[in-house]
This record gives structure tokens, sequence and C-alpha cells, in this order.
């Protein structure tokens, strides 16, 4: 029981003891950081950070076993607990710089991946360019060839109304001319010239007279002038003496007569056709001698291939 | 060069008080970490502004135990000043390095976008 008695005050002053060994506030500071730092990045990125850390702490806690609530214990364990955070920190800004470096190559590899594509449309664009270029230059080439088509077809034109106006003065001046020693006419079947019988052959014959050839230099003249495409008809006509089987003969004779002789003074001869109409188609009365005088006559029809066709028809 | 006269000059201050001294080493270490987290700027951080204002006070401190012919407890400030500086510069690091990745990362979102 006594040994009980003097046991008891020895445990309390242990105890007491051992209540005033407790850490200091700041070694369980530094004991929770460092759990932390162990927890953080610090232990990937920072672990000599770490360890030094680790070292600090012991340090603390050694000089708490030594001198339990001291100023140096108290300071190590203030200085443990710097540390602790410090290697967290650390972590945290190795990591940073780590992240940083990995988003800066996907940048740059974004960078790469946009570029190429761009340099690819940007390619396209001008192959595509290129080719619409080409069409233009084409169609460009196509067009100047269409005007100088048109150029040449607008001369050709030109040259051939100059031609044909040129043509058709020379026609009108000689049709002119033989105005004044023949009567000329400008009917539906064509341009009628009409030569007087009488001054061309002798009565009932088909023989040219000395006179009839200066007129019909005249005419030859005025042929040889036509257009390419025209013919000349040249129409033998009778009064209505006699038998209509001579007089037609005798028209036709006529214009055999003037048709060659035309022939004869270079008016092409597939331009010429001789046709003789005996007494038909009278352009004045058979009754009297000046009506009979004017139906015997040779019409020299200057007329185009149409009316020419449709002459044949008569 | 100022920092560097200014750190000379201090533990030439602390050499001569009392005929002890703090470990030369350990205070020119420690002005260094004060001077590169002001550089790198902590006074604009409030959790590093904190940590180098107690760096700042202890190093005061320590040397006001030198005076006192503390020597034993001034060194022990003087560690304290030391681990606060370097806490403090390193949080400032850690700041602008976290502040570069995030824009780095919204940087690759941005361009992610793009066709």
């Amino acid at each position: 029981m006594k040994f009980v008695y003097l046991l008891s005050p020895l445990m309390l002053a242990v105890l007491g003891a051992c209540a005033t060994a407790g850490p200091s506030p700041e070694l369980v500071d530094a004991r929770r950081a460092y759990d932390e730092a162990r927890q953080s990045s610090a232990a990937t990125y920072s672990p000599d950070k770490l360890l030094t850390a680790k070292q600090a702490l012991e340090r603390a806690e050694a000089s708490h076993g030594d001198d339990a609530g001291s100023f140096e214990e108290k300071s190590l364990a203030y200085v443990a607990q710097r540390k602790s955070q410090y290697a967290t920190v650390y972590g945290d800004y190795e990591k940073a710089r780590r992240d940083q470096a990995t988003a800066a190559q996907a940048y740059r590899q974004r960078q790469d991946d946009l570029r190429h594509k761009a340099e690819k449309t940007t390619a396209d664009t001008q192959r595509s360019l290129a080719a619409t270029w080409d069409n233009l230059s084409n169609a460009r080439k196509e067009i100047a060839s269409q005007q100088s088509q048109i150029q040449k077809t607008k001369a050709e034109l030109d040259a051939e109304k100059e031609a044909r106006e040129k043509a058709e003065k020379t026609s009108a001046a000689a049709l002119a001319s033989l105005a004044k020693i023949a009567q000329v006419k400008d009917e539906q079947r064509g341009i009628v010239i009409t030569l007087d019988g009488s001054v061309l052959f002798v009565t009932g014959k088909a023989e040219l007279l000395p006179i009839a050839r200066d007129k019909l230099n005249e005419v030859a003249k005025a042929l040889k002038e036509m257009d390419d495409d025209k013919l000349a008809s040249i129409e033998g006509f009778t009064d209505s003496r006699g038998a209509d089987d001579t007089n037609m003969k005798l028209s036709q004779d006529r214009a055999n007569a003037v048709r060659d002789y035309l022939a004869s003074q270079g008016v092409k001869g597939e331009k010429l056709r001789a046709v003789g109409r005996g007494e038909a188609s009278p352009v004045a009365s058979n009754e009297t001698p000046e009506g009979r005088a004017n139906n015997r006559r040779v019409e020299i029809v200057i007329q185009t291939s149409a009316q020419a066709a449709a002459g044949m028809k008569r | 060069m100022v920092r560097f006269i200014s750190a000379t000059l201090l533990i030439a201050l602390i050499g001569a008080c009392g005929g002890s001294s703090l470990p030369p080493a350990k205070v020119a270490e420690t002005q260094s970490a004060i001077s590169a987290a002001a550089a790198v700027g902590a006074d604009a951080n409030p959790q590093a502004a904190l940590h180098l204002k107690m760096a700042r006070d202890q190093l005061k401190q320590a040397q006001g135990l030198v005076n006192d012919g503390n020597d034993d407890d001034a060194r022990l400030v003087l560690e304290r000043a030391n681990a606060d500086a370097e806490v403090a510069l390193m949080i400032t690091r850690e700041s602008v390095a976290s502040a570069s990745a995030r824009k780095a990362e919204a940087d690759v979102q941005q361009i992610g976008t793009k066709n």
C-alpha cells in the first residue's frame, strides 16, 4: 500500500514531464506541412527538395527530443515547415513549367498543321487560278480569232460591196449609153433592151446590117460589164405578116445572129441564150405600118438566173 | 550592384556588432533570396509578400540578437529568415509559371478551334 502511495506521485511527475514535452505548434505545423508535401507534386517533380524538407524536419524532431519546447525546436520546426512548403511550391512550379512546355509544343504542332493546311489550300487555289487563267487566255484567243475573222469578213463584204457598186455604176453607165441607141426598160423579167428590127436586119432576112454592128457593139460592151450571175436572153420577134412557122424560124435565126455576133465581140457564150418568139407578144398593133415596125424587134433581156428560169417557162 | 553593396554592408555591420557575427554566407544567401523575390514581383503577390516581410523582419531580428550577444538564437532566426525568403521567391516564380502555363494552354485551346 505504501508502495502504491509512493508510486503515484512519481507517475504523476513523469506524466507531468511528458505533458510539457509535447510537440510545439511549430513542430505540429512542420509535420503536417511535410505530409502535405509528400502528397503533392513535389514527390514527382522535386524529390530533392522533399528530401531537404525531410532532413529539416528530422533536425526539428531531434531538437524536440533533446530539448522539447525550446526556441531551437520551434525555430527548426519553423524552418522545416518552410522547407516543406518550399518543396510543395517547387513541385507546382516544375509542373507548371512542364505543362507550359507541353502546351507550347502542342501549339507549335497545331501551328505547323495549320500552316501546312494553308499552304495546301494556297497551292490548290493557285492551281485552280492557273487553270482559270488558261481558260481565260484561250477564250481571249478565241475571241481575238473571231474578231479577226469578223474584220476579215467585213473587209471582204466591204470589198464586195465596193466592187458591186462599181460594177453597178459601170453597168448603169453602159445601160445609159445604150439608152441613146435603144429602148431600155426595167421590167419584172429583167432589164429589157429593145432594138428596132428594121435597123438590124434586111427585111425577111436574118443577116445583120452594117449599122447593126455599131449598135450591137454598144450592147456587147454593156453585157461584158454585167455581173457574173446575170444572163442575157436574146429574143427575136416579128410582125404578124407571113406564116407563123416562117415568122418563128426568122425570129429564131435573127436571135441566133445577134447572139453569135455578141459572142464574137467577147460576151461569154454561156451567158447568152437565143430564143425565137415569132409574132407572139406584140408591143403594138399589127394593123398599122408603125405598129408592125415596132413589133419587128429584138429584145435583149438581162436577167438573173432566177428570172431566166422563170422566163424559160413562158 | 547596389544590392551587392547593400548585402556586403549588412554583413559587415552584423559582423562588426558585439564581437560576434552571423555566418556571412547564410546572410548573403538570405539577402540574395530577398532581393530576387522582390525583383520577380513578390511584393505584388499577397502570400509571397507576407513571407518576404517575415524574411526581412527576421533578418533584422537576427541582427538585433547578435547585438544583444545572443548568437545562438540569432543563427536560428537567420535560418527562419532564409527559409521565408526562399519560400517568397518560389511562390512568386510558381505564380508566374502557372500563369504562363494557363495562357499557353488557353492559346492551344484557341488555336485548336481554328480550321
